[in-house]
């Protein structure tokens, strides 16, 4: 218990240490976001320089306080929960934007994420268990070729020969809004599944390898362990060897690297959502930063820093489940 | 001993590394016979092809390493005969629980032949092993519980979880172990328990057979004591057969029957225990069990084995022993000698050329061969 207070603690230290860091580092680029949206209204015509002083006023800009009283400002406001308004999304608030965008990247990276773990997991303990043979050699080859390719090339690949040439998949928007009508009916989760399938498709494919390396290497190390060996000669199922014993073992490292990429999937894949015109966050974070949207960017990589660090935490409590031995240091 | 069934006949058994020209021979033609119920040791130097050997007749070598030849016969016990009938099986003997496989119940198997689903079925009823580190050979995320029930859940499906629950506090029992300890991790308990716990595991389905493979090598002195007390205990209440690997020959002329000693992939001498430690005949021997201080008898001065084990890749011609052997002959440098019979003493075998019945003149004394090792440690010692 004492332990996990003091986890805590850590964690609270380094909330709040990166989100000082996202305050500050977005303010000392030049440029301020009432000049940004004043750009973007001049451009449909002359804006008075009411409008300006009242745009300075709704972003806060305005002001004469030094950064420092701004800061306090800042944290006081999102001790309240209030993160304030979006730019990009004007005159939407920042938490507005978030839990509108949230949704879509969740259900697409999550699932990704999931498959590609999965996936690749599997594929590496069934390498590593027939280690040599033409299914581990062959395998191996094709995915640290996958391993190396750059994702933007392989995601315009896609929608180029599936989305543009073949017309198979469509490769922009996450559901066919002319179409369907977003909600709880079986039109639209259609339609949204069928918008998934290219940015899950190549997420999936770049990622895979990546998994499968890892834990290709990990169960080769632990097929050489003694305990291995014993299983084996228990005369055990090859099956029970290969998941209870080895693949079981095998898992630990992987776990952390698993945790991490859910706790990334809350901050958007930029490249997949940019890509492929995803309503996700990552487009959103995008944007805000194109905008100079303080708010919006801040707001987002809060909720990173956040879940990122919930997800540290969920790793450290599940290692004390997975690996017994990281039990003796509670006790000691 | 004498004159009880053979359980595991080892015959002319070769495993190399590799294959080809460049094939390391690490296992040469041994030729070995264990008895129902007997301790046969085995000792060698590191890289002398003790392990190898149990690998190979447990088929758990791993490539490159190929049986290029022989047999390892194992003679299923008579389907009338009740070998559990000194053991103490409460819970079990009630129960259908230890009815046996049919796969083996036939005559004698080759282990080297046996097709993948009899050699699972074989493995841990017939031959368990208990391998030489505890430590490692235990699966560090499963509690001892789940490592002991394994097995029955395996081989013996027809018992309950109740009935395997029981069996497994049971044999922590036998081996001195606190039930309550069932739920422990491996890392959770000292180096003897951990040995204890596979001992416990390779007791569980009551094999004919145990290879214990370096058991105490990785324990103090006073643990190695308890576990061969345990050993032997076990083995007089259970009766099964061990074959005990270990490269501290000392340990096996206390508790073993028969011992048999290799050198370079060879046996070079295979005797009773007492006539070993008595009368050991190939140099080899005498040089090992010299090489050791002995707290009874005479004090004697110990003697060092000059040189180290030969380079499995580059063996010396003929017996592989002449670059080391204080008594070398000419023929010993071209000629390999044959494992044979010693009129001297029955169950005595010696692969040596100054036993052999061409040999001309009479066999070394003990105390020409001490004399020998005496003056190759002079020699050396100028150098």
């Amino acid at each position: 218990m004492k332990r996990l207070l003091r986890r805590l603690g850590i964690y609270l230290l380094a909330i709040w240490a990166a989100v000082t860091v996202n305050f500050f580092l977005p303010r000392l680029a030049p440029g301020n976001p009432a000049d940004a949206v004043f750009f973007r209204l001049a451009q449909h015509g002359a804006v008075s320089a009411a409008t300006r002083k009242a745009l300075e006023a709704e972003f806060g800009v305005d002001t004469t306080d030094p950064l420092w009283l701004q800061y306090l400002h800042y944290l006081n406001n999102l001790l309240h929960g209030n993160l304030g308004v979006s730019i990009t999304y004007f005159p939407a608030n920042v938490s507005d934007v978030i839990a509108q965008n949230i949704g879509w990247t969740l259900a697409l990276l999550t699932m990704s994420v999931v498959i590609s773990f999965t996936l690749g997991t599997l594929i590496g303990v069934f390498m590593a268990w027939k280690r040599g043979s033409a299914l581990d050699t062959t395998l191996s080859s094709v995915m640290t070729f996958l391993y190396s390719i750059l994702y933007p090339w392989l995601a315009l690949v896609a929608v180029y020969f599936l989305g543009f040439k073949l017309g198979w998949f469509p490769f922009s928007d996450g559901y066919d809004s002319s179409t369907t009508t977003m909600g709880w009916n079986l039109d639209f989760i259609l339609s949204a599944a069928q918008h998934a399938v290219l940015p899950a498709l190549t997420l999936v494919v770049s990622t895979v390898a990546g998994w499968m390396l890892t834990m290709r290497n990990s169960m080769i190390t632990t097929l050489s362990e003694d305990y291995i060996l014993m299983a084996r000669a228990k005369g055990l199922t090859s099956r029970r060897v290969m998941f209870a014993y080895a693949a079981r073992n095998a898992l630990l490292p992987s776990v952390t690297g698993f945790a991490i990429a859910i706790g990334a999937v809350v901050g958007g894949q930029l490249l997949v959502e940019i890509v492929f015109s995803y309503p996700g966050i990552g487009f959103a974070l995008y944007q805000a930063i194109q905008n100079q949207d303080y708010a919006l960017a801040d707001g987002i990589l809060l909720l990173v820093i956040i879940v990122t660090v919930v997800m540290n935490l969920i790793v450290d409590l599940l290692y004390t489940v997975l690996d017994p031995r990281t039990r003796l240091e509670r006790t000691a | 001993m004498t004159g009880a069934a053979t359980v595991l006949d080892i015959r002319r058994l070769c495993v190399d590394y590799g294959v080809g020209e460049d094939a390391v021979h690490a296992v040469s033609d041994v030729s070995l016979t264990l008895r129902r119920g007997e301790i046969l040791g085995l000792a060698g130097e590191s890289g002398s092809g003790k392990s190898t050997l149990v690998f190979a007749i447990t088929r758990l070598l791993r490539p490159p390493a190929v049986i290029t030849g022989g047999e390892a016969i194992f003679f299923p016990r008579d389907a009338s005969a009740n070998k559990r009938q000194n053991g103490s099986f409460s819970v079990s003997e009630s129960s259908d629980a230890f009815i046996r496989d049919d796969a083996l119940t036939g005559g004698p198997t080759d282990i080297l032949r046996l097709s993948p689903a009899n050699l699972r079925a074989f493995r841990w009823n017939e031959l368990a092993i208990v391998f030489q580190s505890a430590m490692n050979s235990l699966n560090p995320i499963m509690p001892i519980s789940a490592q002991i029930m394994d097995v029955m859940r395996t081989h013996r499906p027809q018992m309950s979880a109740t009935e395997r629950k029981q069996r497994a506090a049971e044999l922590l029992r036998l081996v001195g172990i606190a039930p309550d300890r069932l739920g422990s991790y491996p890392h959770e308990l000292s180096g003897g328990m951990r040995q204890r716990v596979g001992i416990a595991i390779a007791l569980a389905l009551n094999p004919d057979i145990i290879i214990m493979d370096e058991p105490t090598t990785a324990l103090d002195v006073v643990m190695q004591r308890e576990i061969l007390n345990e050993i032997t205990r076990l083995r007089e209440q259970f009766n099964f057969a061990v074959l005990f690997i270990t490269h501290d020959l000392s340990l096996l002329l206390e508790i073993a029957d028969r011992v048999a000693i290799m050198y370079a992939g060879r046996i070079v001498e295979e005797g009773t225990q007492r006539d070993l430690y008595l009368h050991p005949r190939h140099p080899y021997s005498y040089g090992l069990i010299h090489s050791f201080p002995s707290l009874h008898g005479p004090r004697q001065r110990a003697i060092g084995i000059p040189g180290s084990p030969p380079d499995l890749r580059a063996v010396p011609s003929g017996c592989a022993f002449h670059p080391r052997c204080p008594l070398a002959m000419p023929v010993c440098t071209t000629a390999l000698p044959q494992l044979l019979p010693q009129p001297s003493a029955e169950q005595t075998r010696v692969a040596c050329h100054l036993y052999a019945p061409t040999a001309t003149g009479e066999p070394p004394t003990a105390d020409e061969m001490r004399a020998g090792y005496e003056a190759l440690a002079k020699g050396s010692g100028s150098l």
